[in-house]
């Protein structure tokens, strides 16, 4: 932690001062992760015309994209990567929620007790095919 | 306690460093504030998106069919326009930080421009949606031989005289019966109705304007959150993330215009930073789950 900047604080003596002034030590090239960002999301969207047809597949990798790119955001833009152990323990908190909420749900879907649609699975694909019986 | 605690103008954000106060943890109260609230708006989109799965997981050929029809180019661009946001968000809280107003009035005031940017993209995507319809309504003299019901699918707008002018597909009713398949006007998509009527005519089928009399539509239903689970879920999740968006607009504008007048808020500023970037983190997720899979 840096101590407090008092040279800046007789500058500007009306100035906000101690550490809630954020003092940038860290240098963060934010148009490189601007870039990588851009190329990540150029990634997904050509995956996306793949002509991939396992969903799993297609959901995965969709997933892991979006899962890097929300690391560059967090660390980076957010700067977690500079953060102290508070700033994790909050975080960490709704992440694992998150984490049994999604793992509490699934037997809904194995169950296949999903929705009345659940009647219509082959509709789409009678239709497609607009075939008699 | 300090003697600053005790002035009327007292301010804890500015006071932060007083180990009295913070009990010697180095992070400003401001940061943890705003982290805990994003902790619980995690919590907020992982229960819709969380929901979003399930449904999916329960109906999943309507959702693969209806995702077909968003436009990926919109919310591709929209992504790109997030993303920049987030560059100039991050460049606006570091010019802030050291003072540089020039260059913080202008990456606030682009970042402003994007946040107009994206939700004018959505608005353009909504309002694809509002003007696309199912219709079931007949053709010719109701009751009479040559009069058949007709299911129509596509972009509608309405003559003055109230008829409507669609732009789409359409197959006789009684062609659903025949193949043995139900009829839903809830479950009907423009390409599944375009696939249909190419199978019943074995050849590829172009998209045609036709004239409904208003007096022949017998239902019809638009593309709201209405027409089905997914669209129910596209206009929620996406819907509730456009509300975000507008949200984070206000306190940008009260940045800028402070900004204008000279003022700088550097903890502030990184504080609705923070809100930003995660208002484009959930973006960054919701993109491919709703568009790309």
């Amino acid at each position: 932690m840096a101590p407090v900047d008092t040279a800046d604080r007789m500058e500007h003596p009306d100035a906000p001062h101690g550490t809630s002034v954020p003092s940038p030590h860290h240098v963060v090239n934010y148009l490189r992760i601007f870039q990588i960002l851009v190329a990540l999301t150029l990634l997904t969207v050509t995956v996306a015309f793949l002509p991939i047809h396992n969903e799993l597949i297609n959901v995965v990798v969709a997933l892991a994209i979006a899962g890097v790119k929300a690391a560059f955001v967090a660390r980076y833009f957010m700067h977690l990567k500079f953060e102290g152990k508070l700033i994790y323990t909050i975080l960490f908190v709704p992440l694992s929620l998150a984490v049994i909420l999604t793992i509490a749900l699934i037997p809904d879907i194995a169950l296949g007790r999903g929705t009345d649609f659940n009647d219509m699975v082959g509709w789409f694909e009678k239709l497609h095919h607009g075939l008699v019986g | 306690m300090s003697e600053s605690a005790l002035q009327d103008n007292y301010v804890p954000e500015q006071h932060a460093p007083d180990p009295m106060i913070s009990h010697g943890d180095p992070t400003a109260p401001g940061k943890v504030g705003i982290w805990l609230f994003l902790a619980s708006e995690i919590m907020f989109f992982v229960a819709i998106l969380g929901s979003y799965v399930i449904l999916r997981g329960g109906s999943h050929d309507l959702f693969a069919e209806h995702a077909k029809a968003l436009n990926k180019w919109a919310a591709g661009t929209n992504t790109l326009v997030l993303i920049f946001s987030s560059l100039t968000m991050a460049l606006a809280v570091d010019a802030a930080q050291k003072r540089q107003q020039r260059r913080m009035v202008k990456c606030l005031a682009l970042t402003l421009a994007c946040a107009f940017g994206f939700m004018g993209i959505k608005a353009y995507e909504y309002h694809a949606k509002w003007v696309h319809e199912t219709v079931v309504a007949h053709e010719g003299d109701a009751g009479s031989a040559s009069s058949t019901v007709y299911v129509y699918d596509g972009h509608v707008h309405h003559a003055p005289n109230g008829d409507l002018l669609l732009t789409g597909y359409r197959a006789p009713l009684e062609q659903f019966a025949d193949a043995k398949i139900g009829f839903d006007i809830h479950l009907v998509s423009e390409h599944g109705l375009e696939t249909f009527v190419e199978a019943q005519a074995g050849h590829p089928v172009k998209e045609q304007e036709y004239t409904i009399k208003a007096s022949n539509v017998g239902t019809q239903i638009q593309y709201g959150p209405w027409k089905n689970i997914f669209y129910a879920c596209y206009f929620t999740l996406t819907g509730v993330h456009g509300i975000h968006v507008l949200g984070g607009m206000i306190p940008l504008t009260i940045l800028l215009v402070q900004g204008l007048r000279g003022k700088f808020f550097p903890a502030h500023t990184e504080y609705v930073g923070l809100y930003w970037h995660f208002v484009d983190l959930v973006w960054i997720f919701l993109f491919p789950l709703l568009y790309l899979i």
